[in-house]
């Protein structure tokens, strides 16, 4: 199973809601294992950053094989229209979680 | 740090002495009194978002004392970052309440108290940053809200402190010994001091010599020997009392719940002093206080700002004009200045830089322009919530009304707007603009943190006005360059 740890930004001028994106997140993906990244006592294989407008504020220092940033305008910084970011989210966390394990789960 | 429940249960114990309408609230109900309850409830969420992961980043920091967790609001800032994490708190906040939670006021008196003692110390080789670190550390392991308290009655404006009839219109020293000292007087407008734990007093302006028992800063607790509060009407308060529906935000209230504050020869020990006639700072304490929480309002009222546009907005739609071309330039107009007011507080706390104590200290000149701003442009948001919200917001029937058996049908039938909206949740939306609108929310935003005035003479002293003449006169021909 893979590790995934969640870093929210804070939220001060949300375009997206990104805790109903957090658990639309774990619901699909229940068979993982999730964490905040504020648990330091859990190494990370995936860090997922959830933004909840464009500035994008959201760091972290922790390490992990994989980060993926998520904004009101895109994933990892490529645009994608707002209708179809959702399944962009989920379409790119499969791909990666099938990466890191090496089979084809999702 | 403190859960919400904690923060509640924690200020049951104190014995504190608060007057409401000429009766004295017995202290453990203070918390449960209608009047004070949407303050507390305010109060809380500042611990009740420090729990929930979602909003750590903004909620939490890293002491720079002990290395621990803390809440934010109890932190001193260690770089320009953490300032801008202090203004997104603060909107983000806004969004969740609607009005203010009043922490802020200590936590800038913290900022400005720990970097004016270091100076202080460095100058006059006083003891005073080390005292208030210990203090810090003791409010930071046990998340106190501590109410920042600076401002004194003043009585004739045009006399200072010693020539005043009443010595005791500003705060003073009465008497000294091994012990500590004993203060009398007052702090008005004291926003949260009736749901905090402790009070942080600092002198209200800069002093001369013949003021320095005047020159005093010291904390204690809300409920010392000698303290007593008088807690403040608001606009149609009597509300609270009547039920949920005509307050438009009774779970939160509006602003933050202000008291009068009388010192009536209070002790306060040594380890709690941070100034006690050391005059020369008491200036230089008032313009940091000042600055920090003057970065606050872009965000506070730029997340309040948030909710009049949704109330308004929601109103609209509620009503059947939503889709208006005058109604969407009003809504632009208001997102306009709002993200103004947010650009100040960001830019002035983007450009921070450090203290010689190491905490971190905001752009003064951008603070002021971002509340000055304040004092005018929520008024001209307010104005337009006003336009599009109607004449309803002045006119609506009570809840009672909407209620009562025998003429509620009637409410009912003639408030109703577009059919698919109940008639409640129309009143409801425009009792919470009416509310947010008018009275109290905007007086606060006149004289929070200082009226226009305060803020205006800060330009001359901080905007560079020779050097702008300087580029004004080469421009124009007057100064050649030696090159020319």
């Amino acid at each position: 199973m893979v590790k995934i740890g969640f870093k929210f930004c804070g939220q001060c001028n949300p375009k997206i809601d990104i805790k109903d994106i957090y658990y639309k997140i774990i619901s699909k993906f229940y068979s993982e294992n999730f964490y905040f990244i504020s648990d330091t006592s859990v190494e990370l294989d995936l860090i997922i950053v959830l933004n909840a407008c464009g500035v994008c504020c959201a760091k972290t220092d922790r390490i992990a094989e994989r980060v993926i940033v998520i904004s009101p305008d895109g994933v990892n910084f490529w645009p994608i229209d707002s209708e179809q970011l959702l399944d962009q989210i989920m379409k790119v966390i499969s791909i990666t979680i099938n990466e890191l394990t090496g089979q084809n789960k999702y | 740090m403190k859960t919400g429940q904690e923060y509640r249960d924690s200020l049951r114990t104190r014995n504190i002495k608060v007057y409401f309408k000429g009766q004295l609230i017995e202290s453990n109900d203070v918390i449960y009194h209608p009047f004070i309850i949407g303050h507390v409830n305010s109060a809380a969420m500042t611990y009740e978002l420090a729990e929930d992961p979602a909003y750590e980043d903004l909620m939490l920091a890293t002491s720079h004392l002990t290395g621990k967790k803390i809440n934010r609001f109890t932190h001193i800032h260690q770089s320009a970052e953490d300032l801008i994490k202090k203004v997104k708190m603060l909107r983000m906040i806004s969004l969740n309440t609607g009005t203010c939670y009043q922490r802020c006021v200590g936590l800038d008196a913290a900022n400005a108290v720990y970097s004016v003692t270091y100076e202080m110390d460095q100058k006059l080789g006083t003891n005073y940053h080390e005292r208030f670190i210990e203090y810090l550390k003791y409010w930071q392991e046990n998340d106190l809200m501590v109410a920042g308290a600076m401002t004194d009655p003043k009585g004739d404006r045009s006399l200072t402190p010693s020539k005043q009839p009443d010595p005791d219109m500003f705060v003073h020293v009465v008497k000294k010994d091994d012990a500590g000292i004993v203060i009398r007087g007052a702090k008005m407008h004291m926003t949260g001091m009736v749901n905090s734990h402790e009070m942080l007093i600092m002198p209200t302006s800069g002093f001369g010599e013949e003021d320095k028992d005047y020159a005093v800063c010291c904390a204690l607790p809300v409920d010392a020997p000698g303290v007593f509060h008088i807690f403040g009407r608001q606009t149609n308060d009597n509300r609270k009392a009547e039920g949920e529906i005509d307050q438009g935000n009774a779970r939160f209230g509006i602003v933050g719940g202000e008291c009068l504050t009388i010192l009536e020869d209070v002790f306060v020990p040594w380890d709690r002093v941070f100034m006690c006639g050391e005059f020369e700072f008491s200036g230089l304490l008032v313009e940091r206080f000042a600055c920090y929480h003057r970065q606050n309002y872009g965000g506070c009222k730029g997340g309040v700002s948030d909710i009049v546009i949704g109330a308004a907005a929601t109103l609209a739609d509620m009503s059947g004009y939503g889709k208006a071309t005058h109604i969407k330039d009003k809504l632009n107009q208001m997102i306009h200045l709002a993200e103004t007011l947010w650009a100040c507080s960001v830019a002035c706390s983007a450009e921070g830089k450090p203290t010689p104590s190491g905490a971190y200290f905001v752009d003064p000149l951008l603070a002021n322009v971002g509340k000055h701003n304040v004092t005018s442009l929520i008024y001209e948001i307010d104005r337009l919530a006003q336009d599009i919200g109607g004449g309803l917001l002045a006119t609506m029937p009570s809840e009672a009304d909407l209620k009562d058996p025998k003429i509620g049908k009637y409410v009912e039938k003639y408030l109703k707007g577009v059919e698919s909206v109940p008639t409640e949740e129309r009143i409801r939306m425009a009792r919470l603009l009416e509310n947010m609108t008018g009275g109290v929310a905007l007086v606060e935003s006149m004289h929070g943190a200082g009226s226009p005035q305060a803020q205006k003479i800060m330009y001359s002293k901080l905007s560079n006005i020779n050097n702008k003449k300087k580029y004004a006169r080469k421009l124009a021909g007057i100064d050649k360059s030696e090159k020319e």
